[in-house]
């Protein structure tokens, strides 16, 4: 975590004395370390953000702990970092962790879960996870997601795309990835509706409900 | 898009790569909406960003992700992109945006974590890291200055520091 500030100070530097290279800006996010450590968390916060930056990420978690330790981590964190910058919490996460974590006041996120887990045959919807490769999908013909947003959702039955899977074609996966993504920019989409309208604990508490199931 | 170098305030250059608006923030939660303001356009917060480790985002075109996903902003791998195509070939092809044809924000992550997490031999020191490639073996160094040239050539509109990242469990030193 020392190190890891220490590169920070020298980060900050070449950037101030470089350029960007192709006519539009840049900016340079500080991450905060930690480990699922409290203290060494908000220690790290504190340096970081007395640098000042336009934004700052969060480090070092959804590596495998605990999902309540990833969420005591964020907590802690957030309640120390700017309130007027934004917060990224890197690598994170299934559709439920992305929801308890925005409650805590992570802005942006990122993860490689919808799309590699698209490519194993998993979907994410607002009812819960479906395995398409599961034989009780093989006579569904059922849209793959009716309340989904993508042009996909409605257009493909999950039978057709578990035929897909089954005879590891291309287009499986292609259209599973199209699913999984549009459902993640769905879900923060939503999520910002309901806070914008105030009611968003409300939603997010049926959603994580929903969400945990398995279809 | 305005050019920082001619912005008449005379703040650091690196204030105004992005602008955070906060809009609200929710009375029952710690939730926040906002919007961030960068020189390939505005995203609304919350948000998820797709990840696109080698300059594309597995399996599908980038018309799809704009139209029918309709992501605000993308990753990229710093780590990957350096081992393959190559900084020189993004500066060529005139920045990462240019290369794979994504003209809405992009973000690239800083390396640390790849280096971490793919390369092998890993050895670090208060320099950097030196690590060989998971691709051909090919030894390189990182560095927190390295993994700032790097970043300005690839070109994303965000880019991250260079940290040192920690598995899990860790013991506390």
């Amino acid at each position: 975590m020392h190190l890891t500030h220490r590169w920070l100070i020298r980060c900050q530097e070449r950037f101030a004395q470089s350029e960007p290279k192709y006519g539009y800006n840049q900016t340079l996010f500080p991450i905060v370390q930690g480990s699922v450590y409290t203290d060494l968390r908000q220690q790290s916060a504190e340096f970081i953000a007395k640098t000042d930056a336009p934004g700052n990420a969060i480090g070092g978690l959804s590596v495998g702990e605990p999902a309540e330790e990833m969420y005591a981590m964020a907590d802690a964190v957030c309640k120390i970092l700017p309130q007027n910058k934004p917060r990224y919490l890197m690598g994170v996460g299934t559709p439920i962790n992305i929801l308890e974590n925005i409650a805590l006041g992570i802005d942006m996120f990122d993860c490689v879960m919808p799309t590699r887990n698209a490519r194993n045959g998993m979907l994410f919807t607002s009812e819960g996870t479906i395995n398409i490769k599961n034989k009780k999908w093989e006579n569904d013909f059922s849209p793959i997601d009716a309340n989904g947003t993508s042009f996909v959702d409605g257009y493909y039955s999950k039978a057709y795309l578990r035929h897909l899977f089954s005879a590891n074609e291309l287009l499986g996966k292609q259209l599973a990835t199209l699913h999984n993504l549009s459902f993640y920019l769905w879900l923060v989409r939503e999520a910002r509706k309901h806070i914008l309208a105030g009611d968003f604990v409300t939603w997010k508490n049926i959603m994580v409900r929903q969400m945990d199931k398995r279809l | 898009m305005n050019n920082m170098l001619t912005n008449p305030s005379g703040c650091l250059p690196y204030i105004w790569g992005v602008k955070f608006s906060l809009e609200i923030t929710d009375k029952n939660s710690s939730a926040r909406a906002g919007s961030i303001t960068t020189d390939h356009g505005v995203i609304q917060t919350p948000i998820f960003m797709p990840v696109g480790t080698a300059a594309t985002v597995k399996g599908i075109h980038q018309q799809d992700l704009a139209h029918d996903v309709n992501a605000d902003i993308i990753l990229a791998n710093t780590y990957h992109l350096y081992l393959r195509p190559s900084t020189p070939i993004l500066e060529q092809a005139g920045g990462i945006h240019s290369f794979m044809h994504w003209d809405r924000p992009m973000l690239t992550d800083s390396g640390g974590y790849q280096v971490y997490s793919l390369a092998d031999n890993r050895k670090i020191n208060e320099e950097g890291v030196a690590f060989k490639s998971h691709i051909d073996g090919s030894k390189h160094f990182f560095t927190p200055e390295s993994a700032i040239d790097i970043q300005r050539m690839i070109g994303a509109d965000i880019i991250m520091a260079f940290d040192e990242c920690t598995p899990y469990p860790c013991p506390y030193e």
